[in-house]
């Protein structure tokens, strides 16, 4: 693709042109409906799952959406419950992006994108149903399990909230507990050696992601030049029922109605594919 | 951070070669150390070396602590943290060594370089005494399984650098061990299971720590050149390309090894500098004993006069 | 607290294990567990350039144990101001779920030492008098671990992959090996129990073009024979993983 300005033809080619401006580069995708990379506007990259696939972990899962890429590892510990809650157990989420999947991060603690998701998935976790805290109670007022959600992105290119949430989702439907017996005398939990026990999930809430470029294109799935370069994002929950568990739009320009309802169809289509897709990597496990 | 011109490290490379170096050694020579017990008197154990002009003093004091179970918490004690994937020992007692380089020691010890430093030395005595190639035998060092134990804490502090640093803390270290005498307990059973214990306070009867016979010491392989020296000072540090450190004890067995510096080796060198440096370590460990005994001998007959404590 | 973090309670434990009655169906009439002959290593899988981001990156993964590299580099950093030799910075860090005892999330005093141990390992292989000025920043999780010293071993060999990758200019490649002594006999690539029943540990690094051995760290008691001999073994497992490492990247691009 070449810009002609002046009677001198300057040409640039496509690479030098993006970097240049990016904006316009898109702009030219996006008036025929497609953008860079191949996709059209609301298509969401190809993603896959490998469960299950580190041992020391009580639940684990490997997700790949394009070229984000996240494990998530879920680790079981016993602690004492809160005291107004005597039969409650703990969830822990916690986003860990670190320098390894991009150079936008810094060593040392998280950054405000971490912080963000973790506080995201921390709320939904506390205000929709997803697990039955009562059923992590081993011993009341005595035991109960914590599970430790831990995110880790190694590579990032955007979106990383949608891969987060089915990560933890998928990991914790394949979670494997052992059985266990709280000893009295000793105030001590023993565990079998076998992991057995898989937990119900009340509901799967997943997610899918908009941004919004020069107020009027949609953009599902954002990577991370996209991201950069929208004005805005948007954020739909959905869970199996079709019913609306979250929505987020932080800050950005202000949107007409028709732009978010637009969305809320390619939103249940999506959280509907992603529930398939995992059923079916579960039952060929 | 020091510095060197390169004809002085010429100097110094083709001085060695030779087997010839600046103090006059021999390449495997070691310089000799003198060595006092025993002279602070807050502190269980204590010792000040001096080798050559590297000088070391050690406090050892035992304290009574929990002993660690599988716990995790994000705000770990970092020095009490051990290996990953240590199994609970719920009867072993530890040791906790920290090194402290005054700064008025060496200008390298000011400021962050401190702090590296610092950490390297305390975490290789870390890794050297805590288990059983560090001699100890910490089992002894249990006092209620299960919750509580002994824990003796190894003070360094670094008082001046002429090179050679670790091997004299690791010479200090054993003869400070020695030195320390751990209080009895006695252990009484009040029923329901429980077990309390008391802490005589008889001086007495303190105790030896066991198997601080065992405590092994280091020696630091320098190479400069193609050859390698040992007990080098701190200009031929300067020179180093490559460290090889070497734990042995008594009975000649290797209980740590770790390379440092920025050079390789190659694979024959690494096998002649731990054959000598087996040698050079039960020599060593040899010297330390007789001199140890050489000062109990002296200090009963002189009815524990002391002199003074810097000179 | 870390204000940080979502935090859980303030203290909670793992499960005890249940002491099985019936002794499992012990196969160990060998010197090892599972019928692992003593020098055997286990089968290696590398891949090379899957972070986007990074200039370099390498995917390693022997049986359990897994773990991705990402080499960001030659960059400008504050640390490299002033120096006309480059200066590699290393992070190493166990991902919490990777051990069988949770990690938290700040690197410890082991973790530290080994990020310290990896930059000492590559700093004669690295041609760093090419990049003034410049920093050479290396990233290892470890997602799953399977003996600690193994780890560290397959993390400098993982490295090598990876900064070949990024292209970054150097003398050799350099690979790794880890073994310990059980019952007499060095024995190499332990994995976590073994790892846990014995008492000495033993890693070396190499490279196997130049001869050179970068670095060796051995803990725990050892006859001084026996460790010699654990160079020799260490450095005929450093040979064949190079074949591994060649196989990887030659067939990658």
């Amino acid at each position: 693709m070449a810009e002609v300005s002046n009677k001198d033809s300057f040409v640039l080619d496509a690479n030098t042109f993006a970097k240049l401006h990016p904006k316009e580069f898109y702009r030219k995708f996006l008036t025929n409906n497609i953008r860079p990379d191949g996709r059209l506007l609301k298509k969401f990259r190809k993603t896959s799952i490998n469960l299950n696939s580190i041992k020391s972990a009580e639940g684990s899962c490997v997700l790949k959406m394009g070229k984000t890429s996240v494990v998530c590892g879920i680790k079981a510990e016993v602690a004492e419950p809160r005291v107004d809650d005597p039969r409650k157990g703990y969830i822990v989420p916690n986003v860990e992006l670190s320098p390894i999947c991009s150079s936008l991060f810094k060593p040392g603690p998280p950054g405000e994108l971490a912080q963000s998701i973790s506080e995201r998935i921390d709320k939904l976790f506390k205000q929709c149903k997803i697990i039955d805290l009562d059923k992590l109670c081993i011993s009341e007022k005595n035991a109960v399990w914590v599970l430790y959600v831990d995110v880790i992105c190694i590579s990032y290119d955007g979106n990383i909230f949608d891969a987060a949430l089915f990560s933890i989702i998928s990991a914790l439907k394949n979670l494997k507990l052992p059985e266990v017996t709280f000893i009295e005398e000793e105030g001590k939990v023993e565990a079998s050696e076998e992991k057995t026990i898989s937990l119900e999930l009340l509901s799967t809430p997943l997610s899918a992601t908009y941004v919004v470029f020069d107020k009027k294109y949609i953009l599902a799935d954002p990577n991370e030049e996209e991201e950069n370069l929208s004005s805005t994002s948007l954020t739909f929950i959905y869970n199996e029922q079709h019913k609306l568990c979250g929505i987020s739009k932080l800050g950005g320009i202000p949107l007409s109605k028709e732009l978010i309802q637009d969305c809320t169809e390619s939103a249940i289509e999506r959280t509907d594919n992603l529930r398939q897709l995992l059923d079916s990597t579960m039952k060929n496990l | 951070m020091a510095l060197i011109s390169p004809s002085e490290k010429d100097f110094i490379t083709k001085g060695i070669e030779a087997d010839m170096r600046n103090d006059g050694r021999s390449r495997i020579a070691y310089r000799d150390f003198t060595i006092e017990t025993g002279i602070v008197s807050q502190a269980s154990g204590s010792c000040r070396l001096r080798l050559s002009k590297t000088d070391v003093l050690i406090g050892v004091k035992v304290e009574i602590g929990d002993i660690i179970s599988n716990t995790t918490s994000d705000n770990n004690n970092e020095q009490e943290q051990d290996i990953v994937n240590n199994q609970n020992e719920s009867d072993k007692g530890r040791i906790v060594c920290s090194v402290e380089c005054s700064p008025s020691a060496s200008r390298d010890f000011e400021g962050k370089g401190a702090n590296d430093i610092n950490n390297e030395l305390s975490q290789i005595m870390n890794r050297v005494l805590n288990g059983p190639q560090g001699g100890i035998d910490l089992k002894s060092l249990c006092i209620i399984p299960g919750a509580q134990c002994w824990i003796i804490y190894v003070d360094v502090l670094v008082l001046d650098y002429d090179g050679n640093l670790l091997d004299t803390i690791f010479l200090a270290t054993r003869a400070a061990l020695q030195n320390t005498r751990i209080p009895k307990t006695e252990i009484q059973d009040i029923g329901n299971g429980q077990l309390e214990f008391d802490i005589s306070d008889d001086i007495e009867d303190a105790e030896k720590i066991k198997g601080w016979e065992d405590v092994p010491v280091t020696v630091s392989l320098n190479k400069i050149g193609q050859k390698y020296i040992v007990d080098a000072t701190a200009m031929e540090e300067l020179c180093t390309d490559t460290k090889i450190i070497i734990a042995v004890n008594r009975n000649g067995e290797i209980c740590a090894m770790q390379k440092s510096l920025y050079g390789s080796l190659n694979p024959s060198l690494l096998t002649e500098m731990i054959r000598t440096a087996k040698d050079i370590g039960k020599v060593l460990i040899k010297n330390l004993d007789t001199t140890l005994e050489h000062e109990q001998v002296m200090a009963s007959r002189a009815n524990n006069k002391k002199f003074g404590f810097f000179i | 607290m870390d204000k940080r973090r979502i935090n859980g309670p303030e203290i909670s434990v793992k499960p005890i294990e249940k002491k099985s009655t019936q002794p499992k169906n012990n196969k160990d009439d060998g010197i090892r567990k599972n019928n692992r002959s003593v020098d055997n290593i286990r089968p290696i899988f590398i891949k090379p350039n899957v972070i986007k981001k990074a200039n370099g990156s390498a995917y390693y993964e022997a049986e359990n144990i897994k773990i991705i590299c990402g080499v960001y580099g030659p960059r400008s950093s504050k640390r490299s101001m002033v120096s006309d030799e480059g200066t590699i910075y290393c992070e190493f860090k166990f991902a919490p779920f990777s051990c069988n005892k949770r990690c938290g999330y700040i690197r410890n005093a082991q973790e530290r030492e080994y990020s310290l141990i990896i930059q000492q390992a590559f700093l004669p292989a690295i041609r760093l008098n090419l990049y003034p000025k410049s920093s050479i920043d290396i990233y290892v999780t470890v997602l799953e671990n399977d003996g600690t010293t193994a780890c560290l071993a397959a993390a400098i060999t993982c490295i090598s992959i990876a900064l070949t990758d990024a292209g970054i200019q150097m003398y050799d490649l350099v690979a790794a090996a880890s073994a310990t002594c059980i019952k007499g006999n060095i024995c190499l690539d332990p994995d976590a129990s073994e790892e846990n029943d014995t008492n000495s540990k033993f890693m070396l690094s190499y490279m196997p073009s130049l001869k050179q051995v970068t670095h060796v760290l051995c803990t725990g008691k050892m006859e001084a024979e026996q460790s010699i001999e654990a160079i020799g073994i260490c450095i005929d497992a450093c040979n064949s993983i190079k074949t591994v490492m060649d196989h990887c990247l030659i067939n990658s691009h």
